[in-house]
């Protein structure tokens, strides 16, 4: 079977998935989702072994939309499959009820479908479906607003643009297109000063909204197949473009590192690595940059994932957590504590994880091209590193806030954060299984 | 030296890393003379061979840059490792003697008028000030994060959000 039509048909079964556990009681509800992510995980890695065993890109057309599976796919499907898989297993009992689990799947389905996507419309229209879910349920506002005009931006971008085919990077994209793309994408993202839902959404804790909208799946697709070969024939604007959005991503860094309330500080974290992620992806100046700002949304979405899992879990334990004093955890959860300090490093880029790979590509790219950005780039890496690694030392370093309480994580839980941790140190030990990076120039 | 290309390619930056690097090294080798515990005059010292590498990138001496590094990275992990010991050691021959064991050896600072000497000694215990200088900066970076922390907070207010936690 072709890696497109196993691909279509992984996406048909955890929608089917979706839909029945949205009508199951909560328990019954997990382990019919826990099917539907075991099976798209399953078909992602048969794509992934298929390309290393030398298979290359396939296309094929169903009743006029293209759907291509490519090394982009082969190396993320696993990544959004993985950590969709994670958040079924982990997610808190107390947030874990049947929509949720069954909005985790939709957008698990909606982001594989992006993944293929071969064309505009069809980008289009899996944005629209992977957007929707969280449009429809966010509790915050100004997050519901974002998203909406995010999506009517984009569409406004496709009727723009001159044709329905991916742009070719010879030809490039016209300007107003393009512009509607990046704003799209930026909204979707969160990134700064357009941060003010995901923001927003965080502060008001940690729950299972909170930790899908965490998960950079909308608009990265659109980066990475629409805006990225657009971009080609304005070199000078992606120039500018990219200092600007490395000051925006420093700032937001330095900015999670003055915040008091844990939400509010994972969400500038988050909002600061996201336009990391976009410079990586419009980068249309070096291979390096580029692949750097694909496995970077891999890593993100394992790492980020798994962080704010650990932080939603720690909520549903004590309760809603201040920055202001060290709280001292790690006595009452200890594996939680471990795991949170991993992925956290993982997040800062620790070398041997994914994410050290991908910093360190999307750096080299930075560094050939101009002094002001590499300098940027890397004074917003270590922001950021500071900001996560100082949350985790708030949370759980300290003197014991809690006399002879054991909270540790459950075994599902514990499960789920270690697959996570599994896939960035597999990534991360081994990049030559990787077809991104195989088939980078 | 991933940056080197990009150093040389600038005339000013090769002068900017210099300058950085010689004052990196002078701050932290006065700094690390005159700290009253191992562990601190270890880090300065480190700090202080970390500016000497700088300079020597500027001035692009990149093999002397890689050997000085590895260097120093052993040299100062068998420091770090035996300077717990070596102070057992010291407090063990202090016992033994009798006697205090006084440092030995001249310091270049004597030559100096004393005048200078205290102020140079009183500046490197103040660590140059630079503690209490990058304390202001960091209130005012913060000053103003805060500032555009709380516009977002009133503009997520004004789209019907912000009810969440302060």
């Amino acid at each position: 079977m072709s890696p497109v039509a196993l691909s279509l048909l992984s996406a048909l079964v955890v929608l089917i998935a979706a839909w029945r556990a949205r009508l199951s009681e909560p328990d019954e509800a997990r382990w019919v989702a826990l099917v539907g992510a075991v099976v798209a995980l399953l078909a992602s890695i048969a794509a992934l072994l298929w390309s290393l065993g030398g298979g290359q890109s396939v296309s094929a057309s169903l009743w006029g939309l293209t759907a291509t599976a490519d090394r982009l796919s082969y190396t993320l499907a696993p990544s959004v499959s993985l950590s969709a898989l994670a958040v079924i297993m982990a997610l808190p009992r107390r947030v874990a009820h049947s929509q949720a689990l069954s909005r985790a799947l939709t957008r698990l389905a909606t982001t594989l479908l992006g993944l293929i996507a071969g064309d505009l419309l069809t980008v289009a229209l899996a944005e629209t479906l992977s957007g929707l879910v969280p449009a429809l349920s966010v509790p915050s506002r100004p997050a519901r607003v974002a998203l909406w005009v995010s999506l009517g931006l984009m569409w406004l971008g496709v009727l723009a643009a001159p044709s329905l085919a991916l742009p070719a990077p010879e030809a490039g994209l016209g300007a107003l297109p393009l512009t509607l793309f990046l704003a799209a994408a930026a909204l979707r993202l969160g990134v700064p000063p357009l941060s003010t839902g995901l923001l927003d959404q965080l502060s008001r804790g940690l729950c299972a909204s909170s930790v899908l909208l965490a998960a950079p799946l909308g608009g990265v697709v659109l980066l990475a197949r629409v805006v990225h070969p657009g971009m080609h024939a304005h070199a000078e604007g992606a120039q500018l473009l990219t200092t600007a959005l490395l000051a925006l991503a420093l700032l937001a860094a330095l900015t999670g590192i003055t915040q008091r309330s844990l939400g509010r500080a994972l969400g500038c974290s988050l909002a600061a690595s996201h336009t990391l992620l976009m410079v990586g992806l419009i980068d249309p100046r070096s291979a390096a940059g580029f692949t750097g700002g694909e496995l970077l949304w891999s890593a993100m979405l394992l790492a980020e994932v798994g962080l704010v899992l650990v932080y939603a879990l720690v909520e549903a334990r004590v309760g809603a957590l201040s920055l202001h004093t060290r709280h001292g955890l790690s006595d009452h959860m200890p594996k939680l504590a471990r795991a949170g300090l991993l992925l956290s490093l993982s997040a800062a880029a620790l070398p041997g994880s994914l994410d050290f790979i991908a910093v360190e590509l999307l750096l080299s790219g930075e560094a050939t091209h101009s002094v002001l950005g590499a300098l940027l780039m890397s004074s917003a890496l270590s922001a950021l590193a500071f900001g996560i690694v100082r949350v985790h030392f708030r949370v759980f370093f300290g003197p014991p806030s809690l006399p002879n309480a054991r909270l540790e994580g459950l075994p599902r839980e514990l499960v789920g954060l270690s697959l996570l941790l599994a896939a960035l140190l597999a990534g991360g030990l081994a990049p030559s299984l990787l077809p991104l990076l195989r088939a980078a120039p | 030296m991933r940056l080197s290309p990009l150093i040389e390619a600038h005339p000013a930056a090769p002068w900017l890393v210099g300058v950085i690097g010689a004052v990196t090294a002078l701050h932290a080798t006065t700094s690390a003379r005159v700290q009253g515990d191992v562990k601190s005059a270890l880090a300065y010292a480190s700090v202080s061979q970390v500016g000497l590498m700088w300079v020597e990138v500027a001035l692009g001496l990149h093999t002397l840059v890689l050997l000085h590094m590895v260097g120093h990275a052993s040299l100062r992990t068998w420091q770090i490792v035996r300077s717990p010991s070596a102070l057992q050691d010291r407090n063990r021959l202090m016992r033994i003697s009798g006697q205090d064991l006084h440092a030995r050896g001249a310091h270049r600072e004597g030559r100096l008028p004393s005048r200078w000497e205290l102020a140079l000694y009183r500046a490197s215990l103040d660590r140059w000030y630079f503690d209490d200088a990058l304390r202001w900066v960091w209130q005012q970076v913060t000053r103003a994060l805060t500032r555009l922390d709380a516009l977002d907070r009133a503009l997520a207010r004004r789209l019907g959000g912000g009810e969440g936690r302060p």
